[in-house]
C-alpha cells in the first residue's frame, strides 16, 4: 500500500463520563476510574435506581463562545471535534475546506430534539422554523461541517452500538479513494429514555456496576459522550508535518444476520465475517493481534460470545491475547463507545499501557481469555483489534497498528 | 470507474403510491400519474402482503409496518434471486438504505406509551425498532445476508447516498452484491416540517418549474437497487440494466444561498468526471423538483449552471409529480426511474411538454424514451446534496 492509501491517526478529542480531553482520558483509564453516577428522569422505567455514564461538568460554551442551540449529542460531538482538531494542529475553517469531511456514526442522534418537539407538536408548545432540523437525524453532521466549516463528503451512519467504528471505516475509505485529503470520524450519542427504558424492559441494564466478562455480570451501563479521530492519508500528513500517532490498518464491516439480539451463542458467523474482512484490509494475520479492544458491555450473552468469537478466530493464540473492556469504567455509550474504544487503542501503541477490566472480581469459567482485570499493565504493543457490535446485528471491527514510520 | 470493478444495476424493488413492485412503479411513471392531496396524497393508502404479493414468501415479514412493505416489495422483486444465492455468497452481499425518519414513529411511540401509561406498557421486543439501522437490519435478518448492512442517515438524500456507498463498496471487491436504496413514511414531524418550512402545496397538486407552483404534496414509499459487480452478474446470467458510473454529494447547499447553484453544479460535475463523462454527455435529468417555489428556483439556476445553453435539449423527469415527497426515500425512487429509463425503456419518441422558467425553455417529460445516459440528483431543504450517474448497460 502507498502513502496515498495508508491512513493515519493525526489527531484525537474525547468528552467522555471519566474525563474530558485525551491526556485526562489516559490517566482516568490507567487509574480504573469509575464514571458512572445516578441518573434521574420524570418517568420511571421499572429499576428503583438509574445509573449511568453521564458526563460530568460539561459546558460547550466553554470550548465554544455563543455556541449555537443543538441536542447534546451534537454539543458533545462538536466539543470532542474541536478537540481533535486542534490535537491535530488543523485550523478551522480550514484552508481548502472541500477537502476535509466527516463521517458521524450514531446509535440514536439529538434523541433530547425528538423528544422536545414531540412535547412541542402534542402539547401545543409553539415551534418556530426551526422545525425543518429538528425532525431528522443528519442535523448532527451538518452542525459539525458548518461550524468547522468542513465542505468535504459529509454523512451520517447509524449502525446502532457499532456506528463509531462504522464512521472511521467510511472515513478511511473516502480518504483512500482521493475523495478528501482530512477526514473527522465522529461517535456520539446521549442518553434519553427510550434507550434507557428499552435496556431497562429488557433486563440489559445492571443495576450498579458494568462488569464485564465477570461471572456475576449483570448487564451493560448506559452512558453518553461524543469522541473524534482525525484521520488523513500518510501522504497529507507528511505534506502538512502532522504527528501520526497510529495507523488505521484495516476494518470489516458485517451484520449477524439473526435477529436483533441475535441471541445464539454458538452463530458467529457474522462476526467471523468482519473479522477477516479487517484482517484482509490490513493485511494482517491473526497471529499478528497482540491485543484486543472488546466490545466488553458486559451482558451475559454478549461477552460469553465475544469470548466464543475471539476463540474460534484467533484459536490458541487468544489465550496469549490481553483482552479488555474499558466500558467497565465509562458505561456503554452506544454510537460513541467505539471511538472511545479507539482512542484508548491508539492511546495503548503510544503510552504502553493496556487499561483494565474494572469490577472484575469473579472468573467466568465460560469467559477464560485474560481480561486485564482491574490494573493497568504496561506492555508495548504492535497491533490492536478493536471490536464493536450493536443491536440489529450490526458488526464493525478496526485494527489499529503501531506507527513506525 | 475503471479500473476497479464495474458496477451494475441487475433488479430493483418498490413501493409507492404509484403502485407496488418496480414494474408498476415503471408503468404508472411511463403512463403520467399525478398525485394530488394535500394531506398523505403520496401516502400508501391499504398494504395487505397476501392481496398485494399474493407469491411472497409469508415467512419474509415484519412487525414493523415500514419494514413489513419493504420486505414485501424485496420478497417479491428481489425474493428468488436472494434465496437463490449460496451461503458464502452471502457472505459477500449487503444492504445500504438511507432514511430520514423511518425510525421516528416507533421511537416516538416508545416515548409516548413510557412517560404517558408507564414502562410496564412498553413492550421490550419493540426496542430494537426505535433505532434507525432497524428496517436495513430486517432485510439483512430476512435472507440471511451476512456482509454489510449500512443505515445512511445524513438527511433527505440519504436514499441516494446508500446507493453512491453501495456502489463504492462494489467497486473495491468488498461486497459483491448490495440492496441499496432508501425508505421513508409521512409521520406527524415530516409533515408539520414541510408546513413550516413554507414547503407544503396548499393546492395539493405538485407542479414542478411551473409559474403558478405552491409546494410539495408529501409522500412516501422506497425503492431499492439490486447492485452487483458486472462480471458476478454476468457470471450467473444477471442481466445488467444500468451501470452506476458516478457519485458524489455535498451538504450545506441551502437553496436560498446565491451560491448554492454553482457549488452542487460542482458536486454534479464531481460525479459527472468520475463517471469519465461531462455535462454534453447526459441525455435526461431525473432532478429532485418538489415543486416548491424556492427548491425548484435553485435547481433551475442549478441545471442552467451545469447544461448552460444545452439545457432546452434536456429531457427532464421530475416524478414528484407522481410519488409525491418522499424525503430519503425519493433520491431511490428517481434513480429507479433512471435505471428503467436507460436500460428498459422502449425506443421510440419521447412525450414532452415544454414550459418556459424564467425565460428558458424546459422539457418536461410525459413518457420517456430509451436514454442513454441519465443524471440522478437529490437535493433536501435540509442542504444535503447528492448526484449520481446512470449509464445503459455496456454491451
Amino acid at each position: 500500500m502507498d502513502a496515498a492509501e495508508r491512513i493515519v491517526v493525526t489527531g484525537m478529542g474525547v468528552i467522555s463520563p471519566v474525563a474530558i480531553g485525551v491526556d485526562a482520558f489516559h490517566h482516568a483509564l490507567t487509574a480504573g476510574e469509575n464514571g458512572i453516577s445516578v441518573v434521574e428522569f420524570p418517568w420511571e422505567t421499572g429499576y428503583k435506581v438509574l445509573r449511568a455514564g453521564c458526563v460530568k461538568n460539561f459546558d460547550l460554551a466553554q470550548f465554544f463562545p455563543d455556541p449555537p442551540e443543538m441536542g447534546r449529542a451534537s454539543q458533545l460531538a462538536v466539543a470532542a471535534s474541536m478537540l481533535a482538531l486542534r490535537d491535530a494542529g488543523l485550523d478551522f475553517p480550514p484552508p481548502h475546506s472541500d477537502r476535509l469531511g466527516l463521517v458521524v456514526g450514531t446509535a440514536m442522534g439529538d434523541v433530547d430534539e425528538f423528544e422536545a418537539a414531540w412535547q412541542g407538536l402534542h402539547h401545543s408548545h409553539a415551534r418556530n422554523g426551526d422545525t425543518r432540523d429538528l425532525m431528522r437525524l443528519g442535523n448532527v453532521s451538518d452542525r459539525l461541517a458548518a461550524i468547522f466549516g468542513l465542505e468535504g463528503p459529509n454523512h451520517m451512519v447509524a449502525s446502532a452500538c457499532a456506528a463509531g467504528n462504522h464512521a472511521i471505516a467510511w472515513s478511511a475509505e473516502l480518504l483512500r479513494r482521493g475523495e478528501a485529503d482530512v477526514m473527522l470520524a465522529v461517535g456520539t450519542d446521549t442518553i434519553g429514555f427510550v434507550d434507557m427504558l428499552g435496556f431497562s424492559r429488557l433486563r440489559l441494564q445492571a443495576p450498579e456496576r458494568c462488569q464485564p466478562f465477570d461471572l456475576h455480570r449483570k448487564g451493560t451501563i448506559l452512558a453518553e459522550g461524543g469522541a473524534t479521530l482525525v484521520l488523513e492519508t500518510v501522504a497529507s500528513a507528511r505534506r502538512r508535518r502532522a504527528n501520526i500517532l497510529a495507523e488505521v490498518a484495516g476494518y470489516g464491516i458485517s451484520c449477524d444476520a439473526a435477529g436483533p439480539f441475535a441471541s445464539r451463542l454458538d452463530d458467529t458467523r457474522g462476526m467471523r465475517v468482519a473479522f477477516e474482512r479487517a484482517l484482509r484490509s490490513a493485511q494482517n494475520s491473526s497471529e499478528e493481534i497482540d491485543h484486543v479492544s472488546a466490545h466488553g458491555s458486559g451482558t451475559r450473552l454478549n461477552d460469553h460470545k465475544e469470548t466464543v468469537f475471539l476463540k474460534r478466530v484467533l484459536g490458541p493464540h487468544a489465550y496469549k491475547v490481553p483482552v479488555n473492556a474499558i466500558k467497565s469504567m465509562l458505561g456503554h455509550a452506544q454510537g460513541a463507545a467505539p471511538l472511545f474504544e479507539a482512542i484508548s487503542s491508539v492511546l495503548t501503541l503510544n503510552r504502553g499501557v493496556i487499561y483494565p477490566t474494572m469490577n472484575y472480581e469473579a472468573p467466568d469459567p465460560a469467559c477464560d481469555l485474560d481480561y486485564v482485570p482491574n490494573q493497568a499493565r504496561e506492555q508495548l504493543l504492535g497491533t490492536i483489534l478493536s471490536n464493536s457490535f450493536g443491536v440489529g446485528g450490526n458488526n464493525a471491527l478496526v485494527i489499529f497498528r503501531r506507527w513506525q514510520g | 470507474m475503471d479500473p476497479r470493478s464495474r458496477v451494475v444495476v441487475t433488479g430493483a424493488a418498490a413501493f409507492s403510491c404509484c403502485g407496488f413492485g418496480a414494474e408498476a412503479f415503471w408503468r404508472l411513471l411511463q403512463a403520467g400519474t399525478t398525485v394530488k392531496g394535500n394531506v398523505g396524497g403520496g401516502a400508501l393508502r391499504r398494504f395487505n402482503p397476501p392481496e398485494i404479493a399474493p407469491g411472497n414468501d409469508p415467512k419474509v415479514k415484519s412487525d414493523h409496518p415500514l419494514a413489513a412493505r419493504l420486505l414485501a416489495a424485496i420478497e417479491h422483486d428481489l425474493g428468488q434471486f436472494l434465496k437463490g444465492l449460496k451461503p458464502e455468497e452471502k457472505e459477500c452481499a449487503g444492504v445500504a438504505l438511507g432514511t430520514a425518519y423511518a425510525h421516528l414513529d416507533s421511537y416516538l411511540s416508545y416515548y409516548q406509551t413510557g412517560t404517558e401509561q408507564g414502562y410496564q406498557f412498553v413492550n421490550p421486543r419493540h426496542f430494537p425498532s426505535t433505532l434507525p439501522n432497524f428496517c436495513t437490519c430486517e432485510v439483512n435478518n430476512a435472507y440471511s445476508l451476512w456482509g454489510s448492512s449500512t443505515t445512511v442517515v445524513s438527511g433527505l438524500t440519504a436514499g441516494l447516498e446508500a446507493i453512491g456507498y453501495a456502489a463504492a463498496a462494489i467497486e473495491r471487491g468488498e461486497e459483491t452484491a448490495i440492496l441499496a436504496g432508501g425508505l421513508d413514511e409521512i409521520n406527524d414531524y415530516n409533515q408539520k416540517a414541510l408546513e413550516v418550512a413554507g414547503l407544503r402545496s396548499p393546492s395539493g397538486f405538485i407542479r414542478p418549474f411551473a409559474a403558478d407552483r405552491d409546494g410539495a404534496v408529501p409522500g412516501e414509499g422506497l425503492a431499492v437497487l439490486l447492485l452487483q459487480a458486472e462480471k458476478g452478474a454476468r457470471r450467473t446470467g444477471q442481466r445488467p440494466l444500468a451501470e452506476i458510473c458516478g457519485f458524489a454529494s455535498a451538504h450545506g447547499i441551502h437553496w436560498n444561498d446565491p451560491s448554492a447553484p454553482f457549488r452542487a453544479a460542482k458536486t454534479v460535475r464531481q460525479a459527472l468526471t468520475a463517471a469519465g463523462l461531462d455535462s454534453n454527455d447526459v441525455d435526461a435529468v431525473f432532478p429532485s423538483a418538489n415543486g416548491s417555489v424556492e427548491g425548484d428556483e435553485f435547481e433551475f439556476a442549478l441545471l442552467r449552471e451545469v447544461f448552460d445553453k444545452e439545457l432546452p435539449s434536456i429531457l427532464l423527469c421530475p416524478i414528484k409529480t407522481a410519488t409525491g415527497e418522499c424525503f430519503a426515500a425519493a433520491g431511490a425512487l428517481q434513480s429507479l426511474g433512471a435505471v428503467y429509463a436507460v436500460g428498459l425503456a422502449p425506443e421510440g419518441p419521447s412525450s414532452a411538454i415544454s414550459v418556459s422558467f424564467n425565460g428558458t425553455e424546459l422539457r418536461l417529460a410525459e413518457r420517456i424514451n430509451r436514454r442513454s445516459t441519465a443524471l440522478v440528483y437529490s437535493s433536501g431543504y435540509d442542504g444535503t446534496f447528492s448526484a449520481l450517474v446512470v449509464c445503459g448497460p455496456a454491451t
